[in-house]
């Protein structure tokens, strides 16, 4: 059981942090002694940082390292299948009792079973394991970029829109408007960009230095992870979110490991699916609930909730799907 | 028309309820229970369960008697085999029966059958147990594939569950259609919720037993397999012993033969390339060369060094002339040197892993007139490890192809490489790196062990590793760990297939029913929200 000390140290060290900078600087006298409150004002900028500089330098760095051989292809369709599932077994638990569930909480509820945070604790997850490492990274890329992402700005965006409601007077935007959301992601651009850079050898300097900035962003991810989990306020609606993250983090990984067992994807890469599968909620919940006025508290509850629950499930799919 | 609508109601969910129940039932023991209990019959096997021909009693004969008495003089129990189940048999049967703690004074019964098939018996050569490839319960080592029987009857229990669901929801709707559909009072809470959530609860139950029969017969399915890999590993490290002590042998035999020692003193001493009678040497040497024998099918290169390290012969003519050192790399020893460690390293001309063995020549008065420098026909090394042993001997790894034993040495401080024939090199783009696995790192640590671990290829592996400090060398055999799981990773897929295909039926039939609104004053156990009285419009 090492390992898992080795993964869960740096994991639980850059959360830590992250919760006490967000605590030290929610204090009074902290917020009293700058104009604009610092609490706030940091992870929006982290965020924006690492959303537009940080995230898709490190995609660019390990997509150039790691392994795409192997059929990583079947990440994203895996990815699609989690989703559908997701939702089909969301539905599953909604239907008997459907006129209790107010419609922005079905919402929610499908949104934060759907969606899994494969990006900013994915991948740290994949890289930091010792079993797997950035040899697998491609798999857990492919999943995010190719499955989560579009999933969140297609399947996700139609979804919150069906379920919550638009701000009052804003303009109906027809549903393509969010492809072109995607189109400007810095994400999807650098993931592209990395496909196309992968034949370039880099000087070994820019190789180097970038491969410890990628290094240096993943840790980055995880300290604005634990600033944005102490932020949380909310544990209201613990049922309801309960049930979401049980189904996001034991049923699914569960079906998917068992599927990918059956049609005969075995080793390392169903290991990935299946991490990625139980990934916590992802942050986009929390996002588009409160674009289209989802129930905001019950996203926040399955974030911090599944968040917590990661260092429960982990050493359980280690376990399970991992023999080496 | 209202004909006692407390009671029929109450039936029909009672049925719904017993269905999915033993559906549930089903899916849950019948799966995992028949392959583990197949994998574990022969400890539970009892007299009534086994076939008729193999309870025994005095004046039995036949095939069956001839093995039981091949089993009992492999475990030294008399010698006779002549198919009769006579007083002699009986004897040693009770004797055995005695020895081992068994029951039943001279009957043979099917648990006796289990400790003589399990007894560690050495010589048996003539014949092995009756019917070795029909009986499920023989090999030890090898935990069965479910059988075809359990295969068949498999896909039966969702077709059954689903037939008899249909069937009897047809024959309640015929009889209900004059009802009106009345939700009872004394429908049960739990029994609603497991119809109302039963797509759920099917596919966690599916999953889960699933989950659980792979992990188990998968943590059974290894040990066997690394017990006869480790048998493998012990064959091939005698191997290596008996190859290197040749190898030196042979050198040896080649540096002291003192017919061919003018001819050494002349090549060795003329430096006139060009004379006679040097030319006239060379001819006989390397025409001796040809007719050593001690190295067998190897084809080492082989070199004569002056004393300053000049190669002045070498069945490689380009060596000829060059200076070859042999302080750090050669392996140099004499003949009088017992235990030889090789000296590994890589090879400046072929850039593969290189042992080269080296030892005076010496003269009749014992001065030393030059080197015999041989490079190790290291290919000829790794195609011998890469051999597996008889097979027979190894029921737990002889149906899988993916076993392999190989050679690593140290080509630096921080890289190994396997041991391989240069010729095939080439392929391997990986070689620059060195390879590198926790079985190779282990045993280049001089550690032996066990385990499942990826391999140097990232290929998960059941392994077994061994340092041979007499060689300098780590010795690694696997299996590939997909294929010695491959009957966990079947019975996983039936289960998941036939659980999946009855989940969705029973599902299928159940939602055909108009749901059942949960009862007024009954609290819904999901307590996912206030109740709101039934009758209410729904807000969708």
């Amino acid at each position: 059981m090492w390992f898992l000390l080795r993964l869960y140290l740096p994991i639980c060290a850059a959360i830590l942090v992250g919760a006490i900078i967000s605590y030290g600087l929610g204090l009074p006298w902290v917020q009293k002694r700058s104009k604009r409150p610092l609490h706030q004002v940091l992870p929006a900028y982290l965020g924006r940082f690492l959303f537009l500089v940080g995230v898709p330098l490190s995609i660019v760095n390990f997509l150039h390292r790691a392994d795409l051989s192997g059929g990583v292809f079947i990440a994203p369709v895996v990815a699609w299948g989690v989703m559908a599932l997701a939702l089909v077994c969301s539905r599953f638990w909604i239907r008997p009792n459907q006129r209790v569930w107010p419609r922005p909480a079905q919402g929610t509820f499908s949104l934060a079973t759907m969606l899994g945070n494969t990006g900013y604790i994915g991948f740290p997850v994949v890289l930091l394991l010792p079993k797997l490492g950035p040899d697998y990274f491609g798999w857990a890329l492919f999943y995010d970029v190719m499955g989560t992402i579009l999933g969140a700005y297609v399947v996700g965006v139609i979804l919150a829109a069906q379920f919550g409601h638009r701000p009052d007077g804003a303009p109906e935007k027809p549903w393509y408007s969010s492809l072109k959301e995607l189109l400007k992601n810095p994400t999807i651009l650098a993931f592209v960009a990395g496909l196309a850079l992968r034949p370039v050898p880099f000087p070994e300097l820019l190789d180097q230095g970038l491969n410890g900035f990628a290094w240096s962003i993943v840790m980055l991810s995880l300290v604005l992870m634990g600033i944005r989990l102490q932020q949380l306020s909310s544990w209201g609606n613990l049922q309801r979110a309960m049930a979401a993250v049980s189904i996001r983090m034991m049923l699914i990984p569960l079906v998917v490991g068992m599927v990918l067992t059956a049609i005969g994807v075995v080793g390392p890469p169903r290991l990935v699916m299946v991490l990625q599968a139980g990934m916590p909620s992802a942050f986009a919940t929390l996002v588009l609930a409160e674009t289209y006025e989802l129930d905001r508290e019950l996203a926040v509850t399955c974030v911090g909730l599944s968040s917590a629950m990661l260092l429960l499930t982990l050493p359980f799919w280690l376990w399970g799907f991992c023999t080496w | 028309m209202r004909v006692d609508a407390g009671k029929t109601p109450l039936t029909k969910s009672r049925w719904r309820w017993v269905i999915a129940f033993i559906s549930l039932l089903l899916l849950g023991v019948l799966p995992t229970r028949t392959p583990i209990a197949l994998a574990n019959s022969q400890d539970d096997l009892t007299p009534e369960d086994a076939p008729g021909w193999l309870n025994l009693e005095r004046g039995d004969r036949g095939a069956t008697v001839e093995s039981l008495q091949a089993l009992l003089a492999g475990l030294g129990y008399g010698s006779a085999i002549d198919g009769l189940y006579g007083e002699d048999t009986a004897a040693l049967i009770a004797t055995f029966q005695a020895d081992q703690g068994l029951p039943n004074g001279g009957a043979v019964t099917a648990q006796t059958w289990g400790v003589l098939w399990t007894a560690p018996w050495q010589d048996l050569t003539i014949m092995g147990p009756p019917m070795v490839d029909t009986s499920p319960i023989i090999d030890p080592n090898q935990p069965p594939a479910p059988s075809p029987l359990w295969l068949v009857s498999m896909p039966a229990v969702p077709l059954l569950g689903g037939i008899l669901t249909y069937w009897k929801r047809r024959l309640l709707q015929a009889t209900d259609s004059t009802r009106p559909s009345l939700q009872s009072g004394t429908t049960s809470p739990m029994t609603t919720n497991l119809v109302r959530y039963f797509p759920l609860i099917g596919l966690t139950v599916v999953s889960l037993t699933a989950f659980g029969s792979y992990v188990t017969l998968r943590s059974q399915l290894s040990p066997p397999v690394l017990a006869a890999l480790g048998q493998v590993a012990d064959t091939q490290s005698s191997q290596l012993d008996d190859w290197f002590d040749q190898q030196r042998q042979a050198v040896l035999e080649a540096a002291t033969a003192s017919e061919i020692l003018p001819q050494i003193e002349i090549l060795l001493t003329n430096r006139n390339t060009q004379d006679v009678e040097y030319l006239k040497a060379y001819t006989i040497f390397s025409a001796y060369l040809e007719t050593l024998e001690g190295f067998g099918e190897t084809q080492p290169e082989i070199s004569l060094l002056t004393i300053g390290g000049i190669v002045v012969f070498s069945t490689d003519p380009q060596r000829e002339g060059q200076y070859q050192p042999i302080q750090n790399t050669t392996t140099y020893f004499e003949a009088q040197q017992s235990n030889v460690v090789p000296t590994i390293y890589i090879s400046p001309i072929s850039q593969a892993l290189q042992i080269t063995f080296a030892t005076p020549v010496l003269d009749e008065t014992d001065q030393r007139l030059g080197v015999l420098a041989i490079d190790l026909d290291l290919g000829n090394l790794d195609q011998r490890i890469r051999e597996f042993p008889p097979l027979q001997d190894l029921p737990a790894i002889a149906p899988i192809a993916s076993r392999t034993s190989y050679t690593v040495g140290r080509a630096s401080l921080v890289k190994n490489e396997i041991i391989r024939d240069h010729s095939t090199l080439d392929s391997d783009a990986a070689q620059d790196a060195g390879v590198s696995s926790r079985g190779i790192d282990n045993a280049m640590g001089g550690i032996s062990g066990n385990g499942l671990y990826l391999n140097y290829d990232k290929v998960p592996v059941l392994g077994v590793y061994r340092w041979a400090s007499r060689h300098n060398l780590a010795l690694l055999v696997e299996v590939d760990q997909a294929e010695v799981f491959e009957s966990a990773r079947k019975v996983a897929r039936n289960i998941l297939a036939i659980g999946f295909t009855l989940t969705a039926l029973i599902s299928w039939v159940l939602s055909r029913r108009p749901p059942a609104a949960p009862v007024s004053g009954l609290p819904s156990s999901t307590g996912d929200a206030p109740d709101v009285p039934p009758g209410l419009p729904d807000q969708q």
